[in-house]
């Protein structure tokens, strides 16, 4: 038990302390889920409108297609995005393997058919008589559809709420296309360990297969920590939406 | 003649194969009230639905201020569409506060904010609503909300207004409440059209009314029109003429025909028809007269039966409904009662009574 204990406590010293890897993989973490989840409902939102708006063939379909989306392995995804960017692959050229860049790709592939299978759900749960009113009222089909998003935007933001949890949970991916890398660095303090693609989520298996508890556990309260939020926020919005109906 | 607002021309809408509204002409004219009266699933919606522009009639045209806008598409669509408005039959609230709700039509207008929040206060002091900007419209109650719909509507200044069934799920107070509320509307210059299935309501707001059936345009007319001169049968047991018999042509003169209805020869107004040809025709409850019988009868009292009552039933507050059986011929007649009290009319009762002959009328099937 001494271990554990000494553990969380080194670890908590590491957070507190502003420790320079600890902050440095935590920074990418943020840096790359959060960049995928603005990138993902930036275009799965207008996507939602469009498939609540319009009819097109194959449309029951491509709802199909994005709901096995929403389960798709974290680790399948990045395999399939590594293949396309690796050097013998069809985008091979942009040299994006074991970059942010990549992993941020790969995780917008995990978010975005969360947030757009929710936003169609929550777009779709808007009584058509909200439409009809808005469109009586002389709006366009673009102020229709604004009014509609945001008798949605519980339901939108918990989707993407929903896709950020997934992207801040999730190893498989991120660690098959960005590799896990941290550089050494010398400075005039000593040599320090800085993240290249190497996030609080594969970070705690490397640390503790290495036998640094202590590091692995204080990416594990951070990581914690942020999750936390985001179902707090998801069950924050839950409850107003319920009072709203 | 005022100028029209609306016209449809033959138009008929289909939904997969059914047919909904047959061949429709209609006119919708500057300024007036016209009400839309018909059973639950005779194509009033439909109709409000295809004069708003929400759906494309199947045949016939529609024509706005004399310019067809059945295939309109784009701006020119708009620019009608924003000419008019709709308030549905259960009117839905936009999240946010009352104010929003109003300002809506006002916000997508690109009026200034000066101009939106004077419109919004004297729209909300129309529906007797002042000072509810700031509620949240979710937390209204159904006949609150409905009066924000109306005062979101009437704040566009539209020239046409929409009711569909504003009053159905009321209690007779709303009713009322919104009755008066329409009126204020109608004051305004704007000019609407309203559905409904109660004949009371089509005839007490309606400067015409337009009877609809299965579809089908039955009459359009003054209230006065289509309560005493009903074209069809239908309107006629609508409107509440509740008399209506089928008879035979017997003699057709110039100045007056003869229908016979059982045992009875009734004789009408002249009307073309042949001889021998069957007929309907109906006269209403309050203009069946009953006669004094202590007094010698006056001959220019035509049609003059005598009966039994059989039944007296009240008739709204102040009128009584007897159910007079003449032989085989029956007849309902609607007294005040304090008429029946002074003539000592009572159940069982001998009676007689008198058919106008300008008061039967011919009603097609």
């Amino acid at each position: 038990m001494e271990y554990l204990v000494e553990g969380i406590l080194r670890a908590v010293t590491l957070i507190l302390t502003l420790d320079p890897y600890v902050i440095s993989v935590a920074k990418v973490q943020i840096i790359v889920s959060t960049s995928a989840v603005i990138l993902a409902s930036a275009t799965a939102v207008p996507i939602a409108v469009l498939f609540s708006f319009r009819n097109f063939p194959f449309k029951n379909f491509l709802l199909t297609l994005i709901n096995t989306g929403m389960g798709l392995p974290p680790v399948v995804v990045g395999l399939v995005v590594f293949v396309f960017f690796m050097r013998r692959g069809p985008l091979g050229f942009l040299d994006l393997v074991y970059t942010r860049e990549i992993m941020v790709i790969a995780q917008y592939l995990l978010a975005f058919p969360i947030i757009l299978g929710v936003s169609i759900a929550a777009i779709n749960a808007v009584p058509k008589s909200i439409r009809e009113t808005a469109y009586t009222l002389g709006a366009r089909d673009r102020e229709v559809a604004l009014v509609v998003i945001k008798e949605a935007a519980f339901g939108i933001i918990t989707g993407i709420l929903a896709g950020a949890g997934r992207v801040f949970a999730e190893v498989g991916a991120i660690l098959t296309v960005g590799g896990n890398i941290a550089y050494d660095i010398a400075t005039p303090e000593g040599i320090i360990h800085v993240s290249k693609t190497r996030t609080l989520s594969t970070a705690i298996p490397l640390e503790t297969s290495q036998g640094d508890i202590a590091a692995a556990i204080a990416f594990g309260l951070i990581l914690l920590t942020i999750t936390f939020i985001l179902n707090l926020l998801v069950s924050f919005l839950r409850r107003r939406a319920s009072i709203e109906a | 003649m005022r100028r029209s607002i609306v016209r449809l021309e033959n138009i008929s809408k289909h939904f997969s194969g059914r047919e909904v509204l047959s061949r429709i002409n209609l006119e919708i004219r500057e300024g007036e009230l016209l009400t839309l009266l018909g059973p639950s699933g005779a194509g009033k919606t439909t109709l409000m639905r295809i004069i708003n522009l929400f759906t494309k009639p199947s045949e016939g045209k529609l024509y706005f201020r004399d310019r067809e806008v059945t295939r309109l598409s784009g701006d020119a669509l708009l620019e009608v569409r924003r000419s008019m408005v709709m308030v549905f039959q259960k009117p839905v609230m936009f999240s946010g506060s009352v104010f929003d709700n109003v300002a809506y039509g006002l916000r997508i207008r690109g009026y200034s904010r000066a101009e939106i929040e004077r419109r919004v206060k004297e729209a909300l002091r129309l529906v007797g609503l002042e000072g509810y900007e700031e509620r949240n419209a979710r937390t209204l109650s159904g006949g609150e909300a409905q009066r924000v719909a109306f005062a979101r509507a009437v704040v566009i200044q539209p020239e046409l207004l929409l009711l569909d069934e504003p009053t159905t799920s009321l209690d007779p107070i709303s009713e009322a409440r919104v009755h008066s509320i329409i009126r204020k509307i109608k004051e305004l210059g704007i000019s609407v059209v309203l559905t409904t299935h109660k004949q009371h309501e089509a005839i007490a707001l309606g400067d015409r009314v337009a009877v609809l059936k299965d579809g089908k345009l039955q009459q359009v007319g003054t209230p006065q029109e289509v309560i005493y001169t009903p074209k069809t049968r239908f309107v006629a047991e609508f409107t509440g003429m509740v008399n209506i018999y089928d008879g035979v042509v017997e003699e057709v003169g110039s100045t007056h025909c003869t229908v016979r209805v059982g045992e009875v020869a009734l004789m009408m107004h002249a009307f073309e028809a042949s001889r021998g040809e069957r007929i309907c025709i109906g006269i209403r409850p309050e203009e069946v007269m009953l006669l004094r019988t202590d007094v010698p009868l006056n001959p220019r009292h035509k049609n003059v039966l005598t009966g039994v009552v059989s039944e007296i039933s009240p008739q709204g507050s102040a009128m009584l409904r007897l159910r007079i059986a003449s032989g085989g011929f029956e007849v309902s007649a609607d007294v005040p009662r304090h008429v029946a009290e002074k003539m000592s009319i009572r159940k069982g009762g001998e009676v007689l009574f008198s058919l106008k002959t300008s008061c039967l009328r011919r009603l097609e099937e």
